[in-house]
């Protein structure tokens, strides 16, 4: 909601195009020159960032923007001299503060980058559930800083603390400084992180994913805050995300990183408007635009009410009390197409489209699939044959001792397929529908990378023939680029199997772009139903239009030629 | 927080019965009594009719649950009875011993504990790679030294070739340090071992970098955010280990002869004494139930997660 202030009196980024390739301006705070970074393990060294050049200005934002694997984290890490075991910088300088000081980060020892650490970079983490210590009350994390470089009394650390709680937007900061992490919630943590890393007024402030791990209405709360505290200490931003859509609504310029090396750096808009490097024109077509609605061809209306969910309610007990996870949710889905099951952590979009699989019958309520009863079906084998999931992390769903033909032909032993060599072949024909070569079948999942995973996790979903496949979250934890093969692969198989999609997700980019029909749940409550293209153009309901809006938008329409 | 106490209380009567029941039935059924051990040798030469009426005497020829009902309603008005082989009162004896073991077991505790974390701290904090390599190894060779052994080769060392401890009229503090010694090593190792592990795990934690951004140092990151998480598995196998220092209590008072509840428990079991390692047994259950309930209340108090939600 500051955005147009803090705009305003940022005046910078307009001309910030001029300075970047001006390194030696008065202003700059971070002149970052060839860095290279290189990680050794068992006696191999691996670059991860080669070469690495940039310039921040005081009260500038710059993200780095990369997939993973590209070496932004490694960036932020090494400026800050808290590189992972094995990391090494082997070239370069990045000279903080003013020029004469001659103050190269990248060439101080571990004890004497401590006073700088804390007071004049502050680090605000990425994933805020694990980056406060458990055992220590929150008001103590926001006061270590101050206490490690020894600033104040007791009395005026407190009362700091207090401020500091208060200025991030924690409400009764008397009562949570006193409470413990895991009182609070994600944003909430956030927040803390936050308070902790401006304690001391840092002039350069260190962004490491902040959002990645949050809610998208809560994301945006915390990139509105961090964007009033640079404007509030004049303090620069680098800002480290996957994210394009937030890099470019954020940043007055982009580095964008492939690979350790940048492909492309300048202001935001240029390289929004006109990118020049192949990747980031890749980077961006990839990325799933909320402002063009793909062209969808037109459901099939063979059997509109191949899924039917009605007045579905679904009860978790704890004890003695109970609490709905769901509640009455209803709608159809017609067979062949995708229905997106959306809303935020905790909204219960999960517990329904484990209902919907069959995992647990509901409390009240029902679900139909093909016109048969779930709740009566889904202890029958015969019903994994109709219904499959496809799990968020590709990781995790995947037995690491199995070879990948071993856990796509499980299904098929486990339904009567005796023959080794009949299983096989169909695993094989069913690697090669997901795009993965034959040769693939005999290693082991943690061979493959991310998007081979997910692949792997939908041939074995696949493999009984299907007719309905629950897919939760399942492009979520992958790059841009992964996430666009993955979901055009879906298409794809949709077209050929005539398979029907159940699409849980908190994106709403990518919702809009392969979901037919779409529900919005929040709380547990069915808020909004219908056509993905009604309810994104005309959401009747608050929290559907809080949703879209909230969602990162680049201040300048990209073009992608 | 309180009827919690009670229940865990409650639960540690009945642990303290079933001990008990356990062995007394063991110990009836076992070949050979006390009476036997004591009279039975040819050379008094008693009859089997004098025998049977010491027997009578001491109760020993009423049937097995008369005998138990009279131990255990004994037990519960504080009569432990008396010792078939020295007649003197239990309760006695066991007043006699106890401060004899809780110095020993205390200090070899607190010597174990030292040892513990100073190998945990050097192994993971320590300043050179060699020393940190050096420490790793410990624990698992001093896992696999027998305390008997140990002891022997302390006595060989610093009594008779060194000279340092006397063997005989040493100080009761002089007296305490070589067998402190032998039972703090094989206990020291889990906890170490424990302790490292937690400790590596603690620190791979993505808070532990955020501190260091704060510019935290070393001795601040170990002392003030590392620790408090790492104590707690510790404090689990610190609780069980008490079971290894009564077992390492009874090796070392023979071998020092220290006249503890050591010394007792291996005299009585070589004299079938029943009420003696009846009243030992249930003593030992009754402290290891008792540490391991102090250790159950210490975990709301290292780790806030742990804490029943007070408040809404």
């Amino acid at each position: 909601m500051n955005r147009t202030e803090t705009l305003h009196s940022a005046p910078q980024s307009t001309t910030t195009a001029d300075r970047l390739d001006s390194s030696a301006h008065r202003s700059a705070l971070l002149a970052v020159e060839d860095l290279s970074v290189a990680y050794t393990s068992r006696g191999v060294q691996r670059p991860a960032v080669d070469q690495v050049s940039f310039t921040l200005d005081r009260g500038e934002t710059l993200a780095v923007v990369g997939e993973s694997g590209s070496g932004k984290s490694t960036i932020a890490q090494s400026l800050i001299g808290l590189l992972p075991a094995g990391g090494n910088v082997t070239s370069g300088t990045a000279h903080l503060g003013d020029r004469s000081a001659d103050l190269d980060l990248l060439r101080l020892s571990d004890q004497s980058m401590r006073p700088i650490r804390g007071r004049r970079i502050g680090l605000i983490p990425q994933d805020p559930s694990n980056s406060l210590n458990p055992v220590r009350t929150v008001g103590w994390s926001v006061a270590e800083a101050m206490r490690i470089h020894r600033r104040g009394d007791k009395r005026t650390r407190q009362r700091r603390t207090l401020e500091l709680l208060e200025r991030v937007g924690i409400d009764d900061p008397e009562r949570r400084a006193r409470q413990y992490p895991h009182e609070l919630s994600g944003g909430q943590r956030q927040r803390v992180l936050i308070a902790a890393a401006i304690a001391l007024e840092p002039e350069l402030i260190i962004a490491d994913e902040p959002t990645s791990a949050l809610d998208v209405t809560v994301q945006r709360v915390i990139l509105d805050l961090i964007d009033e505290l640079r404007t509030e200490l004049n303090a620069s931003v680098l800002f480290v995300t996957h994210d394009l859509a937030v890099a470019a609504e954020r940043a007055d310029s982009l580095l964008v990183l492939h690979q350790g090396t940048v492909k492309e750096r300048g202001p935001a808009r240029t390289i929004l408007t006109s990118p020049q490097d192949d990747y980031t024109k890749r980077l961006l077509s990839n990325a799933p635009s909320l402002l063009s609605p793909p062209d969808r061809r037109p459901v099939p209306q063979t059997d509109p009410r191949f899924v039917a969910v009605d007045g579905l309610t679904h009860r978790y007990k704890t004890g003695k009390s109970s609490f709905a996870a769901v509640k009455d949710v209803s709608f159809t889905i017609a067979r062949g197409s995708t229905h997106a099951l959306v809303g935020e952590s905790g909204s219960g979009k999960t517990t329904l489209g484990r209902a919907i699989a069959g995992f647990h019958a509901p409390s009240t309520g029902s679900v139909t699939v093909g016109g048969v009863d779930v709740a009566s079906a889904r202890k029958r084998p015969e019903f994994r044959k109709q219904v499959q999931l496809v799990y968020q992390n590709p990781y995790g769903s995947l037995d690491p001792r199995q070879s990948v033909g071993e856990i796509v032909a499980e299904p098929l032993r486990n339904f009567g397929v005796k023959d080794r060599g009949e299983r096989r072949r169909r695993a094989l024909l069913e690697l090669e529908r997901v795009a993965l070569p034959p040769e693939i079948a005999d290693r082991l999942p943690r061979e493959l990378s991310g998007g081979q995973r997910q692949r792997v996790a939908i041939a074995r979903a696949l493999v009984l023939r299907p007719d309905l496949l629950v897919l939760d979250e399942a492009v979520s934890a992958l790059d841009v680029t992964i996430q666009a093969q993955i979901l055009s692969l879906l298409e794809k198989l949709q077209q050929e199997l005539e398979l029907t999609y159940v699409f849980i997700s908190h994106d709403l980019a990518v919702v809009r772009q392969i979901a037919d029909t779409v529900s919005v749940l929040a709380a547990g409550e069915q808020v909004e139903s219908g056509p993905t293209e009604a309810v994104f153009n005309s959401p009747e309901h608050e929290y559907t239009r809080a949703l879209l809006s909230a969602i990162p938008r680049p201040r300048i329409t990209p073009t992608v030629p | 927080m309180w009827s919690y106490v009670l229940r865990r209380l409650g639960q540690a009567l009945l642990v303290l019965l079933v001990a008990f029941t356990a062995t007394f039935f063991l110990l009836h059924y076992l070949p050979g009594d006390a009476v036997i051990a004591r009279y039975g040798s040819p050379q008094l030469g008693l009859s089997s009719a004098e025998v049977a009426e010491i027997r009578a005497s001491m109760g020993a020829d009423q049937p097995v649950w008369t005998q138990f009902w009279l131990a255990l309603t004994g037990f519960l008005t504080g009569n432990l009875g008396y010792s078939a082989q020295t007649g003197a009162s239990v309760s006695s004896m066991l007043t006699t011993a106890l401060p004899e073991t809780a110095a020993l077991t205390l200090t070899s505790f607190l010597l174990a504990v030292v040892l513990a974390f100073t190998i945990a701290f050097t192994s993971t904090f320590g300043r050179f790679a060699w020393l940190r390599r050096v420490m790793r190894a410990l624990p698992p060779l001093f896992i696999s030294i027998p305390v008997f052994w140990l002891a022997i080769v302390l006595i060989q060392i610093f009594s008779f070739q060194l000279g340092l401890v006397p063997v005989i009229g040493a100080s009761d503090l002089q007296a305490l340090v070589l067998p402190s010694l032998a039972i703090s090593v094989p206990i020291a190792a889990p906890l170490a071992q424990i302790l490292v592990s937690s400790i590596d795990e603690v620190r791979s934690q993505p808070f532990v970098s955020v501190v260091r951004a704060k510019g935290a140092s070393t001795n601040w990151l170990l002392w003030r955010n590392v620790l408090g998480n790492a104590l707690l598995p510790a404090l689990t196998i610190a609780g069980l280990l008490f079971g290894e220092l009564i077992a390492g209590a009874v090796v070392t008072e023979t071998i020092f002869g220290r006249s503890g509840i050591g010394r007792m428990t291996e005299q009585a079991v070589a004299n079938r004494d029943m009420p003696v390692l009846q009243a030992i047994v249930v003593l030992s259950a009754a402290t290891f139930v008792l540490i391991n309930l102090i250790v159950d209340l210490l975990y709301p108090v290292l780790d806030p997660r742990l804490r029943k939600k007070v408040r809404v």
